[in-house]
């Protein structure tokens, strides 16, 4: 089934877009798998042009929202959240960094992380971000521009913010 | 120093990181930034996070790849399974139906049925004013039903099937107002899905015919369906099983 194969080319960028959303590896992997199996279902519904990547992004969006909504009906009580958390393994050499920066990234108010990585590591343009979250391209910039300045603030390489120069 | 018409602003800054300038901007900026440390400072800082984010989410999922779900339908969502592979797939029809053999089939028309059947045999035979609102203003009778029906819910595509979009029409029925969607197929065969609020029974599919047509009926948890035709019977549930598929979920767009 070629919806099968194609889908498959997307499972990376899938899973970094789920622990952006969920911020748990666990919860990442779930809403990978219900993504995948919503997008076979809705396979045939999808209009010609639409890039897959952003029709697959908006789906686990809303399943993600979905989801959040549900659970905070049932204000289910959430296991450990740290024992879930995204970090890396040891065996790279500088983990202990990324580690550091994944846990400010993941510190960032949601709004602001999903823009940033939709721009920064998924190398989704303004506009394709703007449309992905269905908000207006100013709204990504500035949104991208506070994660960065928080980032940077966080790193310890804080600049002051330039506003207009001359 | 240069100085540019258009002051360098934060815009400017965030788009030299991604690489979302122009090139004449970008020759501005990098003319900038010759004279303003801070300035080159932030966007080398700005640089180093980006990279590191790339490297970081590849690592964690270098560590914890993503499995596709299982080609066979799984204990987790079985029914959510045989539903993608309706859709996927467009066998789906068999292997549902036969994966029940033993759900009692009724032959009498009731509620839902009979209402549907009643409209299909009403509507299908019109020729200048088969529906209400045509599919080219399909996303204005999406919007129209959905307020009338007081639920969100998708146009359903049946072009795999070889339907197109009629159009659809509001309906009284016995409790709340219903919907009525035709599909048409290149012959001019006519289907008809009505629904609306009240279940009527569970999610199996139910058969009922009358002297000129049959249908399927099915409910979810808020809404009962029922898609009538003159079609053969398998035929008719294949396209009920691509319909459940299809409406079965919460009615979001995607």
């Amino acid at each position: 089934m070629p919806s099968r194969d194609t889908l498959g080319q997307e499972a990376d960028a899938m899973k970094r877009y789920a622990i952006t959303l969920t911020r748990n590896m666990d919860d990442a992997d779930d809403l990978v798998q219900d993504c995948m199996e919503r997008a076979l279902r809705k396979w045939t519904l999808r209009k010609a042009g639409v890039p897959l990547r952003g029709w697959l992004f908006t789906m686990m969006r809303n399943l993600h929202v979905d989801r959040w909504r549900r659970q905070k009906r049932q204000t289910a009580t959430q296991g450990d959240p740290e024992s879930t958390a995204p970090v890396l393994p040891p065996n790279q050499d500088d983990h202990v960094e990324l580690n550091k920066l994944l846990a400010h990234v993941m510190a960032l108010p949601d709004d602001q992380r999903i823009a940033l990585i939709l721009v920064s590591v998924e190398g989704f343009t303004y506009g394709e971000t703007a449309k992905t979250l269905g908000v207006p391209e100013g709204t990504v910039l500035s949104r991208v521009s506070r994660a960065r300045a928080a980032l940077r603030a966080a790193t310890g390489d804080a600049a002051p913010k330039l506003r207009s120069v001359k | 120093m240069t100085r540019p018409i258009d002051p360098i602003s934060e815009d400017d800054l965030i788009g030299y990181v991604d690489n979302a300038l122009t090139s004449e901007r970008r020759a501005l900026v990098d003319a900038h930034l010759l004279g303003d440390d801070a300035a080159r400072r932030r966007i080398d800082a700005d640089l180093v996070i980006a990279r590191d984010l790339r490297r970081a989410f590849d690592g964690l999922v270098a560590a914890s790849p993503a499995t596709m779900p299982a080609q066979k339908p799984t204990t987790r969502q079985p029914i959510a399974w045989a539903a993608s592979l309706a859709a996927a797939l467009f066998v789906g029809g068999i292997i549902g139906w036969q994966s029940h053999p033993d759900a009692p089939v009724a032959i009498v028309a009731q509620g839902i049925a009979d209402e549907a059947l009643a409209a299909h045999r009403t509507f299908v035979v019109e020729v200048a004013h088969p529906v209400e609102v045509t599919a080219d203003d399909k996303g204005h009778l999406a919007t129209w039903l959905s307020n009338r029906l007081g639920r969100s819910f998708i146009v359903p595509d049946l072009r795999v099937a070889g339907l197109e979009l009629v159009g659809g029409r509001l309906l009284p029925s016995p409790s709340d107002p219903a919907a009525q969607l035709m599909y048409e197929d290149q012959k001019g065969q006519r289907l008809t899905l009505y629904l609306r609020r009240g279940k009527d029974g569970d999610p199996e599919f139910r058969f009922a015919q009358s002297a000129t047509a049959q249908a399927f009926y099915w409910s979810d948890t808020e809404f009962g369906y029922a898609l009538a035709g003159s079609l053969p019977r398998e035929r008719l549930l294949e396209i009920a099983h691509l319909l459940q598929a299809q409406l079965s979920d919460d009615g979001t767009p995607i």
